[in-house]
């Protein structure tokens, strides 16, 4: 049974993962990093403040979580501190990220060091100003921490300063300094700093008996880093990876044929469509000036599949009349997509399966995608089952 | 002067001698050379200092070449002034070679039309030695080709010619700083809902409302400026005027700015329609300019539309096609307060100005300062205020040619700034730029609060202690206020990375709350996606969706950008 999934970004790690899970090795093709390597390390289904009861977390989607082995999905929602300085909850969060829900009622030291994107006094005002702060009367305060061990660490990126603390010795640099501070809070709440390849935060913990956990990243900052790095260890063992571009997916036979960059690529029975949306290079906006009326939003590969926006599907293949974003509003931009049903089924193309940000018309979240992720790979097995 | 301009219609003395409404360029220029002069001034602006067309203009202090065939004399005052404007603030002043290619079917008419231009530019070299601009050049094909290789090919050759640019909001402040600490009241974010007149017609004063605080009160002045711009009708109908009475044409322009500097020369190129537009180095982008076409719309809200950002991309499209793959990364939108006339197509409209006295509509102390542009600002300004001087009794000389405008009084090397504040190279260049002399006063900020010297937008690049500095001594209010003021969030992530945290410590610096930082941030962001909307490319694009999917992942769907 041969499928492919195209992209690896969080979708595609999941439906590779639900494929391997139910027997299949699937075909894993990705070139770029895409949205998922931008995420802040929480995971929501949709917009966290539409979510008014816990969503339900299905077991294979539970399972993906544990094997990918970055990521925490407790039991209830969690509490986190973003790095814009507010409070919110998620459903699950980036192992590293502190979780203030245990939290509640003490007082939470926010470290304090001399980063340009960084200001924990006032970070840690706007945490006890918030809504939840004051009703649980958890109290945020700005400790200062000699954490930088050189003056350029001040404007390396968040990234950078992240990898550094891959180093054991770097680690017990840190641990020391939060040692020597001459306070003990009830927990650490750090930056997007503790590690990429190393679990950091938990050790660190276990070494001082509190939590040491961080605030969200920026987009590019560590918790994508960290997906990054959970993705490749876990494609590596249940899939085979083909670093390239895939540039066309044409019907063949009773399946489809992919051919990218490196040229011909082999016949699948049926394809899962993980190359995100508009801000991952999945879409693309095409315009030319001289001609417009004639460019708009396009796949960035051919396929067979048609783009939708506002329930809208386009005529012809892959492309959309240039829309006016002053008409429209920007927030197209994160609707646009592939038209696919409910169980992620590419409209007019029996074999192709949709997931994550490439679905038109869905929320934009890590959560979310990866459940898409889970369901579109459950389709294209039962696909490739019936040719069979 | 007349005895009853002394008193309010109660009997009051009056609380100055000159109240000025608008905060464009017109407006604090008045207001400065008011302040220069002795005199006690008042000003008021709606929404920020340079929030029209001052703020948005296409930044030149040009020598008016397109005057000299027909009014040499206006030639020649354009290019004194721009003298006088590069001796009060020579920090604001960045050379713009412009080129101009020639595009003629045929060697004859190539060369006809190229000595041609030679003549006219061998005239216009006459007046560059008042503005320190260099003589122009005649070009072969092979020299443009080699100046500008992303020139489309078949340029017969071609002329340069010397302007100067300048960031029209920057000008502005540094008036509008200058006034004030010369005495005058700058009021921004405060309306004028009422002019006060007495019962013979005479203005005495204003009403006021401040936009942010609410607070609303009365100021009283021996004589009245309406520089509203664009606005000056609506302004003088606050007076009970008939709008007519400061009549203007209003005609929208507007520019569109790409990432970075595609060009090292202003390139010239004409639009479907034949008029004149271009592209522009201009600081550390590009600019695409401009539009002309009669505006009725929301003046407050003026913003580029897609035909019109089109519009542009396919003119210069013609002579520079990698403009076609350029980043936009914004727009800006404003709309020039034109002398009126029915009749003439927008491009032959004056770009005079006039002094109207509303003693003819019966509103003695009043007057409205009508059309204008950038360049020629300081000489307005100075006839306005003459006419202030006069009936005012006032016999102090003119300086404002002379008085440097603050930060323009001291030359200070962005190298002294690196060593000393450990600021990066490129910081320390923008910082100097804006602020001129004045970027000392940024460093000593930095040396007693070294956490202040953290880069809070990495695009521009702004510190913390500049966004304090503006915050305390340039009347900035809001995100707004610190982006005209110092370009923070204006690049290519559209404030991403930095307006939620300017937000923050805005609110901290003018002791509001976090969350309402939090809010002056999304009102920034949402206004500067309005502006970007037209605009949006195919890179820019991604960023869009990115930011917006980082937006929704810190704030929920309560940050739905329309």
């Amino acid at each position: 049974m041969n499928i492919a999934v195209v992209g690896a970004g969080v979708a595609g790690t999941a439906a590779a993962h639900e494929l391997a899970r139910q027997g299949a090795r699937p075909t894993v093709f990705h070139a770029q990093a895409g949205s998922s390597a931008l995420y802040s390390g929480a995971l929501d289904f949709e917009a966290w403040d539409r979510v008014h009861e816990l969503s339900p977390v299905t077991p294979e989607l539970a399972r993906f979580c544990a094997a990918l082995g970055a990521w925490e999905l407790g039991p209830a929602a969690a509490q986190i501190a973003t790095l814009e300085g507010n409070l919110r909850p998620t459903r699950g969060r980036d192992r590293a990220l502190l979780d203030l829900q245990p939290l509640a009622g003490q007082r939470v030291a926010v470290v304090e060091l001399e980063r340009d994107d960084w200001d924990a006094r006032l970070l840690a005002r706007s945490y006890s100003a918030s809504a939840w702060a004051k009703r649980t009367e958890t109290v945020f305060e700005p400790v200062r921490v000699r954490a930088l061990e050189h003056h350029f660490e001040r404007r390396i990126s968040s990234y950078d300063f992240a990898a550094a603390h891959d180093a054991p010795q770097r680690t017990a640099f840190l641990l020391t300094a939060l040692k020597i501070s001459g306070v003990s809070p009830a927990a650490w709440l750090c930056g997007p700093w503790l590690g990429v390849e190393r679990a950091v935060a938990s050790e660190l913990s276990a070494a001082l008996g509190v939590p040491v956990g961080e605030t969200t990243s920026a987009p590019g900052g560590a918790a994508g880093a960290r997906f990054e790095s959970a993705r490749d260890r876990l494609l590596g063992q249940i899939a085979l990876v083909e670093r390239a571009r895939v540039l066309r997916i044409e019907p063949r036979g009773r399946g489809y044929r992919l051919e990218t960059e490196a040229g011909e690529a082999g016949e699948f029975a049926s394809v899962v469509l993980a190359t995100g949306g508009v801000a991952a290079g999945g879409i693309a906006l095409e315009r030319s000036f001289e001609r417009r009326g004639g460019a708009g939003f396009r796949l960035s590969f051919a396929a067979p599949v048609s783009i939708a926006v506002d329930g809208e599907i386009s005529e012809g293949v892959s492309s959309l009349a240039s829309p006016d974003f002053v008409e429209r509003g920007l927030s197209v931009l994160l609707a646009v997509g592939i038209a696919a049903s409910p169980a992620g089924a590419a409209l007019g193309a029996p074999g192709l399966f949709v997931a994550g940000d490439a679905l038109a018309e869905r929320p934009r979240a890590a959560l979310f995608a990866a459940q898409s992720g889970v369901i579109a790979a459950q389709g294209a097995l039962a696909h490739a089952r019936g040719k069979e | 002067m007349a005895r009853e301009l002394e008193v309010d219609p109660n009997g009051r003395a009056l609380d100055c001698d000159v109240i000025v409404i608008g905060g464009g360029v017109n407006g604090v220029g008045v207001a400065r050379d008011a302040s220069l002069r002795g005199m006690k001034v008042a000003l008021f602006e709606r929404n920020d200092i340079a929030f029209g067309a001052s703020g948005n203009s296409s930044g030149m202090i040009h020598g008016g070449p397109r005057y000299l065939t027909y009014d040499p004399a206006v030639t020649h005052s354009s290019c004194l002034d721009s003298g006088h404007i590069q001796h009060i603030a020579p920090h604001l002043l960045f050379r713009i070679p412009f080129l101009m290619p020639i595009f003629k079917s045929g060697p004859l008419m190539s060369r006809i039309a190229l000595t041609g231009y030679d003549a006219f530019f061998d005239l216009y070299d006459a007046y560059q030695p008042l503005k320190a601009g260099k003589p122009h050049v005649r070009l072969s094909a092979d020299e443009i080709r080699a100046l500008e290789p992303g020139l489309v090919g078949g340029a017969a050759g071609g002329v340069t010619f010397d302007e100067w640019g300048i960031d029209g909001a920057r000008l502005c402040i540094a008036n509008a700083v200058d006034a004030r600490e010369r005495g005058a009241e700058i009021r921004v974010h405060c309306t004028v809902t009422e002019i006060l007149r007495r019962e013979d017609g005479s203005a005495y004063g204003v009403r006021f409302r401040d936009r942010v605080s609410g607070e609303t009160g009365t100021r009283s002045a021996r004589l009245l400026v309406n520089a509203t711009g664009a606005w000056a009708p609506i302004t003088a109908s606050l007076g009970g005027l008939a709008s007519t009475a400061a009549r203007i044409r209003p005609g929208k322009g507007i520019h569109v700015f790409l990432d970075r500097r595609l060009t090292n020369y202003a390139v010239i190129a004409h639009a479907i329609d034949g008029r004149q537009v271009f592209l522009l180095p201009w600081q550390n982008m590009s600019v695409l300019g401009t539009t002309d076409d009669d505006y009725y719309g929301d003046l407050d809200q003026v913003v580029a539309t897609t035909d019109e950002v089109s519009y542009l991309f396919q003119a210069v499209e013609h002579v520079f096609p990698a403009v076609r793959s350029a980043r936009a990364i914004g727009t800006w939108g404003g709309v020039r307060p034109t002398l009126y006339a029915w009749g003439p197509n927008e491009d032959q409209l004056s770009r005079e100005h006039q002094v109207v006295d509303h003693r003819e509509h019966g509103a003695d102390g009043l007057y409205s300062m009508i059309g204008g542009k950038l360049a020629s600002y300081r000489l307005f300004a100075e006839e306005m205020t003459d006419i202030l001087a006069k009936r005012l009794g006032n016999t102090q000389a003119r300086r404002s040619h002379v008085a440097p405008l603050p930060g323009g009084d001291e030359q200070v090397d962005p190298m002294q700034l690196v060593v000393q504040g450990g600021m990066e190279a490129v910081t320390a260049t923008r910082l100097e730029y804006r602020h001129g002399g004045r970027s000392l006063r940024v460093l000593e900020r930095m040396q007693q609060k070294p956490r202040e010297a953290a880069v809070v937008c990495s695009c521009e690049p702004v510190t913390e202690a500049e966004i304090r500095y503006v915050v305390e001594h340039e009347l900035a209010q809001d995100v707004n206020d610190v982006a005209r003021r110092t370009r923070l969030g204006l690049g290519a992530c559209g404030g991403m990375r930095c307006a939620l945290r300017c937000g923050r410590i805005v609110a901290d610096a003018t002791g509001r709350s976090p969350e309402a930082g939090q809010r002056m941030a999304l009102d920034f962001l949402v206004h500067g996606a309005r502006r970007r909307s037209a605009a949006v490319g195919p890179a820019q694009a991604r960023q869009e969706a990115l930011t917006l999917a980082a937006l929704a992942a810190e704030l929920g769907s309560g940050s739905d950008i329309p």
